[in-house]
This record gives C-alpha cells, sequence and structure tokens, in this order.
C-alpha cells in the first residue's frame, strides 16, 4: 500500500463516500448491500490505486467499481433477492425540479425522514451519509457500539418495510422536509461542539461532518435561503474553535478568547453566505443565530460588542424561534449591555421554567453575574449548581477554577454594592475545591487514616499519627504529633464531628500535650471552635471534586482576626489538595 | 404498491362525549376522507367500544379463558380501521393526516404497515 494511495483514499471517503454510496443505493434498493458494495470499493481502491496508480476522477472510480460489485451480487443473488422487500425508488413521474435530481439528496431525504426517530435520523446521517463507523456513531453519542449497530439496523429495516421513499421530496414538502435535514445538520454541530461529556471539549469528526453535510446541501440547493443561514452559522462558530482553549487546556470565554486566532478565512464566507441569506427572503432561524455570531466575529475585542444589536437580534430570533434557551442568551446579553443587576433581573423569571431546570448554562451565567457583583456567596452556590449539571471535564473544570475564586474571598465581604448585609452577620467559611482525578472512595480512604496526614500536610506543621488506625465514626479521636517553633514539639487530639463513608469527613481540633493551652495554670482545654471538613462530591465514576473547608466561625473574635478569619490557611490547604491529587496520581500509576 | 393499516387510536370517553353535531362533522370528513382516498381504501370501520370486546386466552393449564373487555386495558383504545393500498409510506401520510382524529387532541393515528408474504 502506498501512503499517496491511502491519502487518496482518505481524501476520497472524506470527499465522497455520501456520493458512491447513494448512487449504488438506487442501485439495489438496499442499503446494507449498497454499504457493503461501498466499503468494499474503498477496500478495494487501497489495493488497486497502490498499483496502477491514482485515477482522475476518484469520486466516478470508486462510484462504478461499486455499482459493478453490487450487480455482482444482485446477478448471483437474484432469487433469493426476489423476496425481499426493498426501498422504493423514484416514479416515473417527472424528475424534481430545480436540478435537485441528486443520489446525495435522495439519500440524505431519506435519512431524516419525519417518520424516523431523532436518534434514527443521526445515526443514519453518520453512518450512510458521512461515512463514519457505526463504532465513532456510537462514542459520538455514548452509546455502546451494540445498542448503535441495533439502531441503525432498525431504522433501515424501517426505511425498506415501511417504504419510506428513497427520492428528493416534492416542491410542496421541501421546504419542512429541508428544515427537518437542517435540524440534524445543526444537532450534529452542536454535539461536536462542546461534547456532553468526556475529555475533550470538542469532536472535530462531528463538527467536520456537519459542516461537510451543509457545504453539500449548499452545493445542491444553492437558492434555500434556510441552508445558507446553517452553514453561515457553522462556519462563524467553528472559527472561533482554535481560540476556545488556553495553552493549558482551559475553556476560555468569548470574552477571554484571542480574537487574532479566530479565522477570518472562515468569518468572510461566513459573513457572505449569511449576507446572501438575509437577503433573499425573510429571516429563519440559522440566519438570526449567524448574524449574532457576525456581530460577536466583527467586533475587535469583547469590550467592543453591539450589545444592543445583539439583544435586538435576539428580540427577532424569539419571534422566530421561541425558547428558554433563546430567552436565556438574551437574558445574558442584556447583562452585557446594561450591566450585571440588570441580566440577573432578566434571568430570575428564568429560574421557574421547566425546561431550563437542568441546564447548566443557566446556573453558569447566574453565577457570572452573582461573582460581578460580589454575591460571593450565592455565587458560588450557583457556580457548585452549574458543576453538578455539566459532565464535560472542560466545562467541569472551568466552573471548579470559578467556584474557588469566590469562595477565597473573605469573610463578610458578601454584601451587594449598596452595602446591605445579604446574610445578617453570617461568616462563610474559607475553602478550597480541587478536582482529583480518582474515584471518591480512594480518596476518603487517605483522610480517614491519620497516618498518611503527614503526606497530605500543606502546612508544614504536622508530624506524624499518634494513633494507629483509621476514624471510622463521628466521636473517634485521632492524636497528631505537630511541631511549631514557637512551641516546639506538642499534640494536637483531634475530635470528628462529622463522617459519613466516601463523602464527608470533618474533625474539631483541641490542644494536647505540650500545647501552651494545656500547661496548668490554662483552663481546662477546649476545642478552640475551629473545624476542618473534607467534602467529596464524585464527578463521574473516576474523578472526584474535593472541597476542603476550614471555619473557624465559633473560635473567639481575636483569634478569627489573627488568622484573618482563617485566610492565612489559604495557600496551604490549596497545598494539601495539591498533595493529595498527586498521592491519588501516583497510587494509581 | 403495498398495503398498510391505519388504526384510529383515541379516549374512549371523550368520543363517547360527543355531541351530535360533533359526530356529524366526523362522519361528514370521513366520508371526505373516503371520497379523496378513493381505491386506495381497500376497507375501513368504526368499531365498538373497548368495553365491548371479548378477550380470550389459555390459562397455564391449558384451559382456554374469556374475559369481557380488552385484551390491552387502556385509556387510549383503537376506535376504527382503515385499510389502505398505497406506493409508499409518504403516501399514506399524506392520506392519514386528513384524517378527523388526527386534528382531534385526544386521539390520533398508527400506520402499521401489513406485512407482504408476496
Amino acid at each position: 500500500m502506498s501512503a499517496e494511495a491511502v491519502a487518496a483514499v482518505a481524501q476520497a471517503h472524506r470527499r465522497d463516500w455520501a456520493h458512491v454510496l447513494a448512487a449504488t443505493a438506487r442501485l439495489t434498493r438496499d442499503l446494507d448491500l449498497a454499504e457493503e458494495c461501498t466499503q468494499d470499493a474503498y477496500a478495494q481502491a487501497l489495493q488497486t490505486w497502490t498499483q496502477i496508480g491514482i485515477p482522475d476522477r476518484p469520486g466516478a472510480w470508486l462510484t462504478t467499481t461499486a455499482r459493478n460489485r453490487a450487480r455482482d451480487v444482485l446477478r448471483r443473488e437474484s432469487v433469493l433477492r426476489r423476496a425481499l422487500p426493498l426501498l422504493v425508488p423514484e416514479q416515473s413521474a417527472p424528475g424534481p425540479e430545480d436540478g435537485l435530481d441528486d443520489d446525495r439528496l435522495r439519500l440524505v431525504f431519506t435519512c431524516c425522514h419525519p417518520a424516523l426517530s431523532r436518534d434514527a435520523q443521526v445515526a443514519l446521517t453518520l453512518r450512510l451519509v458521512c461515512g463514519l463507523s457505526t463504532a465513532e456513531v456510537a462514542r459520538a453519542f455514548l452509546v455502546p457500539e451494540p445498542t448503535m449497530a441495533a439502531r441503525i439496523t432498525r431504522a433501515k429495516k424501517k426505511i425498506t418495510n415501511a417504504r419510506i421513499p428513497y427520492r428528493v421530496p416534492p416542491p410542496d414538502h421541501l421546504a419542512e422536509r429541508v428544515s427537518a435535514v437542517l435540524g440534524v445538520v445543526h444537532l450534529i454541530f452542536t454535539t461536536g461542539h462542546t461534547a456532553p461529556t468526556g475529555a475533550h471539549l470538542v469532536r472535530r469528526d462531528l463538527v467536520d461532518s456537519a459542516i461537510g453535510l451543509a457545504r453539500m446541501l449548499r452545493l445542491l440547493m444553492p437558492n434555500d435561503a434556510e441552508i445558507s443561514g446553517l452553514l453561515a452559522l457553522l462556519l462563524l462558530i467553528h472559527a472561533r474553535a482554535d481560540s476556545r482553549l488556553s495553552a493549558t487546556g482551559r475553556l476560555q470565554l468569548l470574552s477571554e478568547q484571542d480574537r487574532g486566532r479566530w479565522d477570518t478565512r472562515l468569518i468572510s464566507e461566513g459573513v457572505a453566505l449569511l449576507t446572501d441569506a438575509l437577503r433573499r427572503q425573510p429571516p429563519t432561524r440559522y440566519a438570526v443565530e449567524a448574524a449574532i455570531a457576525a456581530v460577536h466575529a466583527e467586533a475587535p475585542t469583547w469590550q467592543d460588542t453591539d450589545w444592543a444589536e445583539i439583544v435586538g437580534l435576539y428580540d427577532v430570533l424569539l419571534q422566530l424561534w421561541p425558547s428558554p434557551v433563546v430567552e436565556l442568551n438574551r437574558a445574558v446579553a442584556v447583562g452585557l449591555r446594561d450591566g450585571p443587576q440588570a441580566g440577573l433581573d432578566a434571568l430570575t423569571p428564568l429560574l421557574a421554567e421547566p425546561a431550563l431546570a437542568t441546564y447548566g448554562y443557566l446556573s453558569a451565567a447566574r453565577a457570572d453575574f452573582l461573582r460581578q457583583l460580589e454575591q460571593w456567596a450565592q455565587a458560588a452556590d450557583a457556580y457548585r449548581e452549574a458543576l453538578a449539571l455539566t459532565d464535560n471535564d472542560v466545562e467541569r473544570a472551568f466552573l471548579t477554577e470559578r467556584l474557588s475564586d469566590v469562595q477565597r474571598v473573605p469573610a463578610g465581604e458578601d454584601r451587594p454594592r449598596g452595602g446591605v448585609p445579604m446574610r445578617g452577620d453570617e461568616r462563610e467559611p474559607v475553602a478550597v475545591s480541587r478536582r482529583i482525578a480518582a474515584p471518591a472512595a480512594d480518596i476518603f480512604r487517605i483522610l480517614a487514616d491519620p497516618r498518611r496526614h503527614t503526606d497530605l500536610d500543606g502546612s508544614g506543621m504536622l508530624r506524624g499519627a499518634v494513633s494507629d488506625g483509621v476514624v471510622s465514626a463521628v466521636g473517634d479521636v485521632f492524636v497528631m504529633r505537630m511541631h511549631y517553633p514557637p512551641y516546639g514539639d506538642y499534640e494536637m487530639s483531634n475530635h470528628v464531628v462529622e463522617y459519613e463513608a466516601n463523602r464527608r469527613i470533618g474533625w474539631r481540633p483541641e490542644p494536647g500535650r505540650g500545647h501552651p493551652d494545656t500547661a496548668p495554670a490554662t483552663a481546662t482545654p477546649t476545642r478552640w471552635g475551629h473545624r476542618w471538613t473534607y467534602e467529596l462530591t464524585p464527578d463521574g465514576p473516576d474523578a472526584t471534586i474535593v472541597t476542603e473547608t476550614y471555619d473557624c466561625s465559633e473560635a473567639p473574635g481575636d483569634k478569627q482576626a489573627s488568622m484573618d478569619g482563617g485566610r492565612i490557611w489559604i495557600s496551604s490547604m490549596t497545598g494539601t489538595l495539591e498533595r493529595l491529587d498527586a498521592l491519588c496520581a501516583r497510587e494509581r500509576g | 404498491m403495498a398495503k398498510y393499516l391505519i388504526l384510529i387510536y383515541g379516549d374512549e370517553r371523550q368520543w363517547a362525549a360527543m355531541s351530535p353535531q360533533e359526530m356529524q362533522e366526523r362522519d361528514e370528513a370521513h366520508g371526505a376522507f373516503y371520497a379523496a382516498a378513493g381505491p386506495a381504501v381497500l376497507d375501513g370501520q368504526e368499531l365498538e367500544p373497548a368495553t365491548i370486546a371479548t378477550t380470550l386466552r389459555t390459562d397455564r393449564a391449558g384451559r382456554l379463558t374469556t374475559t369481557d373487555g380488552p385484551f390491552l386495558e387502556t385509556k387510549e383504545a383503537v376506535g376504527g380501521y382503515y385499510l389502505i393500498e398505497a406506493a409508499d409510506l409518504d403516501e399514506v401520510i399524506g392520506l392519514a393526516s386528513q384524517l378527523y382524529e388526527v386534528s382531534a387532541g385526544h386521539s390520533g393515528v398508527e400506520i402499521r404497515p401489513v406485512v407482504d408474504h408476496g
């Protein structure tokens, strides 16, 4: 196999797969057989092109080869095949108008027929039109491969047995059927643009498939403004792809992105398509969404964004496409135009919207406005809510960092700009969070074993455990040997006050042997009113959000003041969680 | 050509509560459907309510049991059917979407292809 042949076959796979399969399906009237022959043709191309060179028209070569193979199979199996139901062919009535006589269109309209479920439409389109393998389609939609294979088989069986016709719909149904196809393309793109779960933010194969489909539709139906609108939208959003992650893999918000890395070629292509789409007819949903993306694309900086224009476009979009998600985006734009309080007010009515009850972006948007208003505790709650609602690792890392930021703010500063206390005089404990790639049970096992605490210590004061054994219930006491230069060596008795296996563990320290507070002249030792707590929130089966909290709200005022409300511990707490992370990473090898 | 069975489903209590005027509208609508579908309709009937149905099964001992009522106890029941002959699913959807029960809130139709044994 020559490298040239491999590259040529890969290119032909991207460019010609749909055409080869669709033209073969028209001959076989059987999608399974067409798929098989198409696959065989590509396999044969690898051999033949290595031997005789790459043909001038690879697509035509592949189509001829696939159709010849299909003819052979049909001749051989004609007796058997006569008994099987076949695809319903185009009737011999006059062909579709506007030059829509294209096999790829027949294929895509059949795959996206409204009698098939949306899941089936997406799966069939990716498999048959885009040429993704069943395993790839299964991975994209997070289902086991046999499940996806069964879904595709069932859909193909329905096409044949219910006689879904293999044709371009007649003119009176064309508009609604094009919308159904565009719905599938849009869904493939959005699934790829921010993968709902997993380690990567973007699934490039899905994004490429969606843009490829939109380009193909645009090529075949150049006069359809809705198609131009969707292609414009996809290109304008995709133009920002390279700036969505920082060098360290952190999610970059639109406001933070390096606009110099936006793809200007895609932006001008998108804007030209959009202009074309808007000129031809009243705007469609996708064209308005593309117009919003274009306003962003053309703003030199985030600060220069024309928010009034964007709010106006969202108003138009709400007329064309009323949806709670659009209302959410509009509310965010209002906040950017009129300030965080206006944004928060615009978001408030959406809290009662059932469709948004599990939509993480609503929580994230509120959290961000609350953070700007310096309402730290409420912002933290909203970030925690958003974290609970997304499974994408990159988004989670971003939200965890933001949560940590707002928790780091000192006690007593949770006031709105007017200076009115938000929650009485309640003091917020100091907390630090970190996402650790280990199951909660593994982390808990370390935390519940005092002998391992020296490995975690970020303060440098711990010397070792006196007690020999693990903590197993509230009421347990474990004694630690400590060293602090002004005191020398001493001990602390830690009383376990919170214990929920694999979820939560907390203790209150009490001065022990050698500590100045236990000298004969002083009062009976007390537990000071300090509390250390670790809270573990599973983040999928293999990761955990660990939040370490230091709460000294019950300590005497001077003690609190001497520790700056606990803030002096933040850096050692951060260090502890880093060590815990490293320890878990070592244990997992 | 292929055959399809169109099953008309709906809430029987709502069908029973129809006013004479609504019933007349419904009957006229079915008449219009018949006329529009022409020879495509091979058969079509309204059914007595499911409460009048009789269900036969065999118990574990192999004895025939007769039950008063439908096979499945559901709020929505089959109230009628059409047997249609058509070239493809699009053609049947085009016809069936004109049926009166498709536009009434509590009812709808299910299209089932008939297996062709050649």
